[in-house]
């Protein structure tokens, strides 16, 4: 396939710096820091070579390479990007320079092995948004666990052990759980495939018994809703966010949470339909109360990390409900939500770093009137908070806009049976977030940056400084585009959304399948619009 | 003339528009700390002026032919690019110039100027940052309302209605250094906010409605205005949607939430008097003229959605009436210039949505006009009473209560004053008059299909109170201000304000004097010039005439039709209201305050005083019953569900007796071999215990053919390998022996369906516990089917 060399490129240029970096002298940070920033911007580089291989209009993955990788299991090295992924892998290997360089000067400590864990941390990433293989995607999922759980744990604040300990074993819990649903897979697939496999695009053809998927998708959800977060798996994120260090913030709210999201989109809901379809409701049900409590938690902290981290939650509910529509609509903007969100709230991290740097502290309390000292970072910083509080023309709004249309319409794009229930109500309640969203991050602003410069301290803060102003001037550009200009991206990950819902509409009804959780099985939507006849089976399971 | 393709720097010129005061702004938010107050107000009052005649130029001439050519409701639509497309969702970021935009961008850009230039002298003590920030906000605030108002489908109009709401919150905090100033630019944008909600769930709403219609694939994008419009899409507007109600009544109650939020309508108009705290000519440009209109546009915008519901028109028109006459009370105990100006903004607002949930759209559309030039009038004259007492040294330039007398040191700003309080009040021959009596006799008239006979007749009562208070607490405060004796020294220290506000007052009272000649009413056998009903014949095209009702052989229009004498009695009750009112106020406050005045208040009238000062208390209940309790809820989320239930008992709680079983295994985990021993043991010895407990003794059986089958199950362990079996097969309570005369002993045994008797019954001599357990089952012959029967079992020594 043209281009297969792209993604494993990707994947060793960051392992190859991580090496490079530990070769050399240990206190030399500043070449340490200009090292960091060299390998993620050329991965960033090579990352967009991707679309001169990529074909938009194609529903299949692609820049696909397939090598076997251990025999004796059936497990390849197999990577691939999709509409789905195509972006969230440009996000990722973008926000890694710029986290780089809008933190420069945050990090002392051992700067040698900060480097090396952070370009640890974006292989073990961009391996898990490209495998199609279970095996090597659960290899990449640990691997981004444990530096991140490094940053933590070495880099992070007052309370980091607590707080890495707390991350790890509760991504773990949900990790394992999901490891024995693959060896099910793997087993099962085996005996129908002919040949033991991980292979992703082979296991989704196979059709599990009705139970097996309900169980499966359970545990595949468990790890998945626990890194989006989901209410009320939640509570890991607020003290690893405020125990990081800004740069692991960025990455962890940037990044690391879109793979809960991603992983319901590529795993779960292709390999088990049904139990998707089982548990859709629950699961939306969570994630509309995780806007609402999101958003009000988020409005009674003193902390500005704390306060971004829980406006995490709640923004990261909205993808979840638009995934969970089952609607094109909902999909993209799920997708659109996640890339918006990597920039606003990377933004809002990195701004609170840049306020931490100067006045070490977080409390909201400390500050108030940095307009009159700070005038182009407060600027700069409204523009990042309008983003993520949904201002149309701004990044966030698309997102936000078509997950709750996505919902709102979700009973008529599907086939009967399969949409939410009472997909107004979700839509309306899920809508709310709208005003709570302006509610918490226009406090938060008010706090900050309005009132009175009445505290000494705060008197004499600087400005941006180059770096940092480049870096936000980038995100400001970025926020822009993706609100100006949504069509291209979303014209890009069309063709795979469509084929999502689709396929899991068709698996869904497929004529062996028992009588559905909602009700009798409707006819699936046929490609091309062609209604297909499928008698539906009754009886007992 | 091509029409469509007209475009300026390759961009097509309806973009243009709002692209120049955008370009404006950016501009001065990037590089206005580098300009000068002069480059900084150039730039600004350029684009702006610029976007003037572009929009003039647009009107006059291409919209002009397409008016002459019949297609004014047709209009110029441009399409800049696609701006979100997924599935079936299309949106273009396209633009509309029809005949009721073109009122709309003509007012904004027009009124945008003027004001741009009066806040040059008003602003100049800005530091040149504030200066040029200042100019920057109004530069955006112009880009988006023409945006908003230029807007050919619905999501490309809510970019324009939030954008405004971010320049209202803005430039209301515009002296953010001021607590309380930035409190009020957020109260503003949340409570917009949640207008925007109802909003935007209300086109959530008419995309669903409309997806089965001939326009659901249409290239514009289903939500475009020119495809809701569409008779095509009618009978989707009118469908049964919740409890029998016309899904438009759905919609249009949801689009008028938004609306609520943005025209400062009961129940979410606080934010409005709070907005005062921004810079006078903001209050006056989007606080009175521009922004807060632009829900009475949509909803004219929305007619042909609003003509299929009378419910919707219902509600409109009831909570405009509502807010008209609670913010005219209001009005009256207030005692600062720019709070009385912002009541009497929401009662006027109130005034036009009276005329829109009637389906009067041109007399909203007009009475719009009118406002936002008598209205920006007053709000800059009340800006130029402050620049003067502020020169006078007054401390609190807005307190009426010190002024007085300012006619004497401030001739222009008082004659233009009291011209727009003409206006305003209703008094011929000024704009006000005619616009008023519009909205009045369009009520008295208006019989909407499904309404109460006398509604229409109570709504003119209602507005006619309204309009007498109007006219009396618009007098009252100009008598306030500029008559009697001064009140202080700063009042007697005033002087006039500068020519660039000066300027702009008289410009602005003479509009104020005369727009009202394009909307005379329409009189049976008498001929005037067609420019006296201009507005009319302009609109007409662009809103619905007819109700909507399917079925019905004739259009039923909107508008009925008044006679002479009815025209007339109308236009002088309106009339004589306004001078009684203005009468009132001269006897109470003609040359300032009289006694009568205090004794009212403190004796027979103290309780509405009261009421009236606190603004009937609405920001207490808000406070009460949504502020407060939002707090609490949003703590006691944190510190109880968060913190407590979730973390520390569910989450902490698991990971705490994970570590107790962890402490607990440490203690037999030691390294002594007497312990493991010692567990080995007593695990044995669990082992046989469960095993025991859970294999209860008993048999199977199967009938096959003339055969049964039994199959022993002695249990598990020792009972069960070398227990010894008898059967008693016949069911006489005694063991048997088979045909051979052999005991049957074995666990698998095989005899004949007619030797077998009701019950079975199996031994198993346990020689462990030397117990003997018996096993007792009834066997059933089903069609040679096993069906397990019910079994007992009991001990026998």
């Amino acid at each position: 396939m043209p281009g297969s060399f792209v993604l494993p490129l990707l994947l060793a240029i960051p392992l190859l710096g991580a090496i490079f970096v530990m070769c050399t002298p240990k206190t030399e940070s500043s070449l340490h820091r200009g090292l960091g920033i060299a390998f993620t911007t050329l991965t960033f580089v090579v990352s967009l070579l991707v679309f001169k291989y990529y074909n938009p209009k194609s529903d299949a993955f692609q820049l696909v390479f397939d090598a076997e990788w251990i025999p004796g299991l059936g497990a390849h090295f197999k990577c691939g990007i999709d509409g789905i992924s195509v972006f969230l892998v440009v996000l990722t290997t973008f926000l890694m320079p710029i986290t780089l360089i809008g933190t420069r000067k945050a990090v002392e400590k051992h700067s040698r092995e900060f480097m090396a864990t952070m370009l640890v941390l974006e292989m073990g990433m961009l391996g898990a948004f490209v495998s199609l293989d279970l095996f090597l995607f659960y290899v990449s999922w640990e691997v981004m666990l444990i530096p991140m759980y490094l940053l933590i744990g070495i880099w992070g604040g007052q309370r980091r052990l607590y707080a890495s300990i707390k991350f790890v074993i509760y991504t773990m819990v949900g990790s394992l759980l999901m490891l024995v649903a693959i060896f099910y897979v793997y087993v099962q697939g085996a005996s129908v495939l002919g040949g033991y496999t991980t292979d992703l695009e082979k296991l989704m053809t196979v059709s599990l018994p009705y139970h097996a998927q309900v169980w499966c998708f359970a545990a595949f959800a468990l790890a998945f809703a626990i890194k989006v977060p989901l209410f009320p798996l939640h509570t890991w994120l607020p003290d690893a966010h405020v125990e990081a260090p800004t740069a692991g913030s960025v990455i962890l709210a940037g990044v690391l949470l879109k793979f809960g999201i991603y992983g319901f989109l590529r795993f779960a809901m292709p390999l088990f339909p049904h139990g998707a379809a089982v548990w859709a409701t629950p699961l939306a049900i969570l994630s509309v109360i995780g806007i609402i409590y999101g958003a009000f938690v988020a409005f009674a902290q003193d902390d500005v990390k704390k306060l971004v981290a829980y406006s995490s939650v709640s923004h990261m509910g909205f993808c979840m409900i638009g995934v969970l529509s089952l609607t094109a609509m909902g999909t993209s903007g799920s997708i659109y939500a996640m890339l918006s969100h990597g920039l606003t709230t990377g933004g809002l991290f990195l701004g609170i770093g840049v306020l931490y740097e100067r006045r070490h502290t977080r409390r909201l309390a400390e500050y108030g009137g940095i307009w009159k000292q700070m005038p182009i970072f407060s600027g700069l910083f409204l523009i990042v908070v309008m983003g993520s509080a949904g201002l149309p023309s701004l990044s966030g709004f698309v997102g936000e806009f078509l997950t709750i249309f996505g919902t709102f319409i979700s009973a008529d794009t599907y086939p009967a049976g399969y949409h939410l229930p009472h997909p107004h109500l979700f839509g309306a309640l899920a809508a709310t977030g709208v005003i709570l969203g302006a509610v918490y991050l226009l406090f938060m602003f008010q706090k900050v940056f309005f009132g009175k410069l009445d505290k000494a301290k705060n008197g004499k803060l600087p400005d941006l400084r180059g770096h940092e102003m480049f870096v936000f001037v980038t995100l400001a550009i970025g926020i822009f585009l993706l609100g100006l200009a949504p069509r291209p991206l979303l014209a890009v990950m069309e063709p795979s959304v469509q084929k999502f819902t689709r396929d899991f509409g068709r698996h869904v009804s497929e004529p062996d399948g028992p009588p559905h959780i909602y009700g009798t099985l409707p006819t699936p939507p046929a490609p091309g619009g062609v209604p297909v006849a499928v008698t539906t089976k009754g009886g007992t399971p | 003339m091509d029409t469509v393709n007209l475009k300026m720097f390759g961009i097509p010129m309806l973009a243009c528009i709002p692209l120049l005061p955008l370009v404006g702004s950016f501009l001065n938010l990037t590089l206005g700390r580098r300009f000068g107050k002069a480059t900084a107000h150039s730039v600004a009052i350029a684009a702006v002026g610029l976007a003037f005649v572009l929009s003039a130029y647009m009107v006059f001439g291409p919209l002009w032919a397409a008016f002459k050519a019949g297609n004014g409701g047709v209009g110029i639509e441009q399409t800049a690019y696609t701006w979100i497309e997924v599935g079936s969702f299309k949106a273009q970021l396209a633009f509309r110039l029809d005949t009721l935009s073109a009122v709309m961008i003509l007012i904004v850009t027009f009124i945008g100027s003027l004001i741009h230039i009066y806040s040059t002298g008003y602003m100049h003590h800005e530091s040149d940052q504030g200066y040029a920030r200042y100019f920057g906000y109004l530069n955006l605030f112009t880009g988006s309302m023409l945006i908003l108002v230029l807007a050919a489908n619905l999501p490309v109009m809510f970019i324009g209605w939030e954008g405004v709401g971010l320049c209202s919150f803005l430039l209301i905090g515009f002296w953010y250094e001021n607590e309380a100033y930035a409190t009020a630019g957020r109260k503003a944008f949340v409570v917009n906010r949640i207008g925007d909600f109802a909003f935007l769930l209300g086109m959530f709403l008419l995309f669903w409605a409309v997806k089965d219609t001939s326009v659901a694939n249409n290239a514009r994008g289903s939500l475009d205005f020119a495809n809701l419009k569409d008779p095509a899409v009618g009978p989707a507007y009118v469908q049964a949607f919740w409890g029998g109600e016309r899904l438009a009544a759905a919609a249009g109650i949801l689009l008028f939430i938004g609306a609520c939020g943005k025209s400062a309508q009961l129940p979410l108009f606080v934010w409005l008097p709070d907005a005062m705290a921004g810079p006078t000519p903001v209050s006056a440009l989007i606080h009175a003229a521009t922004m807060v209109t632009a829900g009475v546009y949509m909803i004219c915008r929305m007619s042909f959605l609003y003509s299929a519901s009378t419910t919707a028109l219902i509600v409109v028109s009831t909570v405009g009436l509502l807010t008209a006459l609670a913010a005219a009370f209001m009005a009256f105990a207030q005692t600062d210039l720019k709070k009385v100006l912002a009541y009497s903004t929401v009662s006027q607002l109130g005034f036009m949505f009276v005329a829109a949930g009637t389906g009067n759209w041109v007399a909203a559309i007009f009475h719009l006009g009118t406002h936002a030039f008598f209205k920006a009038c007053l709000f800059l004259g009340a800006g130029s009473v402050m620049h003067g007492m502020e020169a006078g040294g007054s401390t609190t330039p807005g307190d009426i209560t010190t002024m007085g007398g300012l006619g004497k040191h401030m001739r222009i700003t008082q004659i233009t004053f009291a011209i727009s309080c003409l206006a305003i009040a209703g008094i011929a021959p000024f704009s006000g008059f005619f616009s008023k009596d519009e909205i009045l006799g369009g009520a008295w008239h208006v019989h909407p299909p499904g309404w109460p006979a006398f509604y229409g007749k109570l709504l003119w009562g209602g507005l006619l109170i309204a309009a007498l208070g109007t006219a009396f607490y618009m007098w009252r405060l100009y008598f306030m201000v500029f008559s009697g004796k001064e009140r202080s020294e700063a009042a007697k220290h005033a002087h006039e304000s500068p020519l660039s506000m000066t300027g702009v007052l008289a410009i602005l009272a003479f509009f104020a004097t005369i727009v009202g000649f394009l909307g005379l009413p329409h009189l049976h056998d008498v001929h005037l010039p067609g420019v006296t009903h201009g507005l009319a014949l302009w609109l007409e095209p662009s809103v619905a005439p007819n109700w909507y009702m399917p079925g019905s052989p004739e259009p039923m229009h909107i508008m009925g039709e008044a006679s002479n004498a009815s025209t007339f009695g109308l236009m002088a009750a309106a009339f004589t209201i306004g001078l009684i009112g203005i009468g009132l106020a001269y006897a109470l406050y003609g040359k300032g305050p009289t006694k009568t005045v205090e004794r009212l208040v403190e004796g027979p009238l103290a309780g509405a005083y009261n009421a009236s000062k606190h603004k009937l208390w609405f920001d207490e209940i808000y406070d009460a019953i949504i502020v407060k309790p939002f707090k609490v809820v949003a703590s006691g989320l944190y510190n109880v569900a968060d913190k407590f239930v979730i973390d520390t008992v569910a989450v902490n709680g698991v990971a705490f007796v994970v570590g107790l079983f962890g402490r607990v295994s440490r203690w037999f985990q030691n390294g002594q071999v007497q312990r493991y021993l010692a567990g080995l043991v007593v695990g044995a010895a669990l082992v046989f215990l469960v095993t025991e407990c859970h294999q209860k003794p008993s048999f199977r059986y199967r009938v096959v053919g003339n055969d049964v089958e039994l199959h022993a199950e002695p249990g598990a362990g020792m009972a069960g390998a070398n227990a010894k079996l008898r059967w008693d097969i016949d069911g006489d309570g005694k063991p048997d022996v088979d045909p051979q005369g052999k005991p049957y002993d074995t666990a698998d045994i095989k005899v004949r369906a007619g030797d077998v008797g009701s019950h079975v019954t199996l031994w198993i001599d346990d020689p462990v516990t030397q117990k003997t357990i018996a096993v007792t089952r009834a066997i059933k012959f089903d069609d040679g089917a096993a069906v397990p029967a019910s079994s007992s079992s009991g001990v026998t020594p």
